[in-house]
């Protein structure tokens, strides 16, 4: 298993310095030129040449990258051009929103997804169908548009929640709670729903299984049956769907962000994209594929740990 | 079932501690008053700054300026309660304040007006381009400075009531702390504890302000937000209490939302600015005949009804109705006439039209691009777009790369604006055309005193409208959404209203 994490470590940060390395190239190549942008539309071409001196574009790209590397591997990513703010603060500032959100909307998503995938299962009939009905209905919505309408009623008619902005929970902690709610809701529909689907569906083939048949006709209670040992084997399915699903939601919440009014890694993302802020771009991405990276090893850990078969593979 | 009833009641708890949490929050019917905005601060290191944009709000929190700007937009006693021309132009003179003290307990004298005129007009920001007149300035006494000019300008007072005008601490200048955690001597202090980067930012009261009166709030809170729906629905629930209503989709949404929007002049023309005006690129474009066709093509009225949702005023003129050089007549100097237009395509030999190669600029000007492609394409103009990047757009119209674009620039400013678009040398006059008329006017414009300046600016309105240099359409109307609780004095010429505009509603 150590064997297993260490290689699985290995290619994490192969990947990194891969994805890494082509966004600054390809960051480089599309001929942007923010100097001007940052200078302001009336600034002279004397400010607008010195500006690019400053922050190094006339320099040749190579150097560029060599110089980015040299900083980015001592954990120095460098300063926000438009913000003048150093990177990792600005990341630092912008994981916790989105991590809040992420991770409510997976406690979320696997609470009640597992609780509807197994009652579909165990239960069939008209229990069954509807959760197949309601699934279809909760993937094909656009999570941006729950989430204006959550919005609507919920922060704007009923005025239960904050309509925007991010609540630190060291400052309030209720109000922290408040005011990811709603995101995590829209965030997590599609999500609960795909998982739902793969519960029920790893759930049904378990409890086909002779084992469980056996397990029933020794009198084992019915409780212990269903979750000691037909969601524990049906279990790792659902995970590697949900440890999918945590990566999906980072991509989801840059939408999500945008609605509620939050400055999470994906409204930087997308904002630093738009203005060509190359360094926070690029610390974005870092901090993201390192991210993606220790869920897919924490997921793997998971796993190994519900199935000894994936510790032997 | 009984499991069932447990996880719904848990479920709904934790809906309903959320729940309690969420009205703390609102902004209404407190002293703070919270703003949004569509960007973060760049730098709040003066010179480093734009000139007049949304942002504004960030910097006026936190710096006095020089000067201020009346209810009409034009320059008043701010820090400086008196300033002169001596009569060759060049020599400015200042009267300051003697009560300002920065929050580090700087005095703010003509020493440290001196010092933040050198920084800025050392800067890459637009308030560098503003300064760049200047060649010195003396310390008279603490009380009184001059600013001496390498030639006259007449678009430097404006600017002093501007980013060119901010004041930051002298011992802060030049320090890189300055630009994330300015010292001034405005009526606020950022608080960055309180402050989140690029997100949120806390103002508390600086309790020495000179004028503390003029800003009745205690507390200033800016919240970056760039989304539509979030500021409408921001502004709904009261957790802001204005946004810039930079789209007419927070117009309507605010309208709809029984919100008062308040406009004014924000002294901003736009249309489609014809660059290759000598035909340099594009041979067509060199022909008066074609330039004013395309001015012909243009049906101002609907424009402004359907792209900019009734928020501006047509016109064929390029100087703000503000400023002096603004003449009513030639708001309507090329009637919409598609047939007037095609004889005049046609007796410039482009009967069947021609094609032009232009930016996208369509992801932040959908309906505007829209405008421009459907009036030239009735008068035989094709008009193919090729993709750029925001970051790309002013350094490739800068750079000569495109005939025409789709724009809009500021011209409260006229000096300014046309040292940004007429002079030979200005950056949005890519191709460099020179006219010797535009030339001898400049330069009578430059020279000369208020009276025969604003003749001068008259007669070199009326020639470029006549040059079909431009083909506006319309001068923008800014356009600010409020809460309930507040309410705003705006000023023309500006992009949003001052912060000092702000107050509780009655």
């Amino acid at each position: 298993m150590i064997t297993f994490l260490l290689r699985r470590l290995a290619a994490g940060v192969v990947l990194v310095f891969v994805i890494a390395t082509a966004t600054f190239f390809l960051t480089g190549l599309t001929g942007s030129d923010p100097a001007q942008r940052i200078a302001g539309t009336q600034a002279g071409a004397a400010q607008v040449a010195a500006k690019r001196h400053e922050l190094g574009l006339d320099r040749p790209l190579v150097e560029r990258y060599a110089d980015w590397l040299g900083h980015a591997v001592r954990g120095d990513l460098g300063t926000s051009w438009f913000t003048n703010q150093p990177v990792s603060r600005v990341v630092g500032e912008a994981l916790p929103v989105s991590l809040s959100l992420v991770l409510a909307a997976i406690l979320l998503t696997a609470a009640v997804s597992i609780v509807l995938g197994v009652a579909a299962a165990v239960r069939g009939g008209w229990a069954d169908r509807v959760l197949q009905v309601v699934s279809v209905v909760a993937f094909a919505v656009p999570n941006f548009l729950v989430g204006m309408i959550l919005a609507l009623v919920f922060a704007v008619q009923l005025g239960l929640f904050p309509a925007i902005g991010y609540v630190k929970p060291s400052v309030d902690p209720a109000g922290w709670l408040a005011s990811i709610t709603l995101p995590a809701l829209a965030l997590a529909i599609g999500a609960i729903a795909t998982v739902a689907a793969q519960t029920r569906g790893s759930m049904i083939d378990v409890l086909r299984q002779d084992y469980i048949r056996t397990l029933r006709s020794r009198g084992l209670p019915a409780r212990s049956v269903l979750l000691k040992h037909a969601l524990r084997n049906a279990a790792p399915a659902s995970l590697t769907v949900l440890s999918l699903q945590f990566i999906a939601l980072i991509g989801g919440a840059v939408v999500i962000e945008q609605v509620f009014g939050l400055t999470g890694i994906g409204e930087r993302a997308t904002s630093a994209a738009s203005q060509g802020d190359v360094p926070l771009v690029l610390g974005v991405v870092v901090v993201t594929v390192v991210l993606v990276v220790i869920v897919n090893l924490l997921a793997d850990v998971l796993l190994g740990w519900l199935n000894p078969k994936v510790r032997m593979s | 079932m009984r499991r069932s009833i447990v996880a719904a009641s848990a479920a709904a708890f934790l809906f309903g501690l959320s729940a309690c949490g969420g009205g703390s929050s609102s902004a209404e019917g407190s002293q703070t008053l919270t703003l949004a905005i569509v960007t973060p601060p760049t730098s709040f290191e003066p010179g480093a700054m734009a000139m007049g944009g949304p942002e504004d709000h960030y910097y006026q929190a936190v710096y006095d300026t020089l000067l201020a700007l009346d209810a009409a937009g034009k320059p008043a006693a701010n820090v400086a309660t008196a300033w002169s021309y001596d009569p060759s132009n060049t020599r400015l003179s200042l009267t300051l304040r003697e009560d300002v003290t920065f929050t580090d307990g700087t005095k703010l004298d003509a020493a440290a007006v001196k010092a933040n005129l050198e920084h800025a007009k050392k800067g890459t920001g637009e308030a560098a381009s503003a300064l760049r007149a200047v060649d010195e300035v003396n310390v008279t006494d603490a009380a009184h400075a001059e600013i001496v000019l390498s030639a006259p300008d007449p678009s430097l007072v404006p600017s002093l009531a501007r980013s060119a005008g901010y004041l930051a601490s002298p011992k802060a200048l030049g320090s890189p702390e300055i630009k994330t955690a300015p010292v001034g001597s405005g009526p606020y202090r950022l608080d960055k504890s309180r402050s989140t980067s690029g997100d949120a930012y806390v103002f508390t009261r600086n309790e020495s302000y000179w004028n503390k009166s003029a800003y009745p709030y205690d507390q200033v809170d800016i919240k970056h937000l760039d989304n539509t729906t979030a500021a409408i629905n921001g502004l709904r629930s009261g957790q802001i209490l204005g946004v810039s209503a930079i789209s007419k989709d927070i117009v309507q949404g605010a309208k709809q939302a029984g919100l008062t929007v308040a406009t004014y002049d924000n002294g901003t023309i736009e249309g489609i600015f014809l660059w290759d005006r000598a035909g340099e690129n594009t041979k067509a474009l060199g022909d008066l005949r074609v330039r004013r066709a395309i001015n012909h093509a243009l049906d101002r009225e609907t424009i402004v009804e359907n792209v900019k949702g009734g928020l501006a005023t047509p016109s064929a003129q390029i100087f703000a109705p503000t400023t002096s050089g603004y003449d009513k007549a030639l708001d309507d100097a090329y009637p919409y006439d598609v047939a007037k237009a095609k004889r005049l395509m046609a007796e410039a030999g482009y009967a069947s039209g021609f094609t032009l190669t232009v930016a996208d600029f369509s992801p932040v000007y959908p309906d505007e691009q829209a405008a421009m492609t459907e009036s030239l394409a009735a008068i035989g103009i094709k008009v193919k777009y090729t993709p750029i990047t925001a970051d790309q757009a002013v350094g490739s119209i800068i750079g000569g790369r495109w005939p025409i674009n789709y724009f809009n620039l500021t011209s409260s400013n006229p000096w300014a604006f046309a040292q940004l678009t007429l002079d030979p040398k200005a950056a949005f006059n890519p191709f460099h055309v020179t006219d010797p008329k535009v030339t001898e006017l400049l330069e009578t414009i430059r020279t000369s005193d208020s009276a025969e300046q604003d003749a001068a600016y008259k007669r070199l309105n009326a020639h470029i409208v006549d040059q079909a240099w431009f083909a506006p359409w319309a001068f923008q109307q800014g356009a600010y959404a409020l809460g309930k609780s507040v309410e705003v004095t705006t000023v023309p010429g500006v992009s949003v209203p001052p912060l000092s505009g702000f107050a509780p509603a009655a």
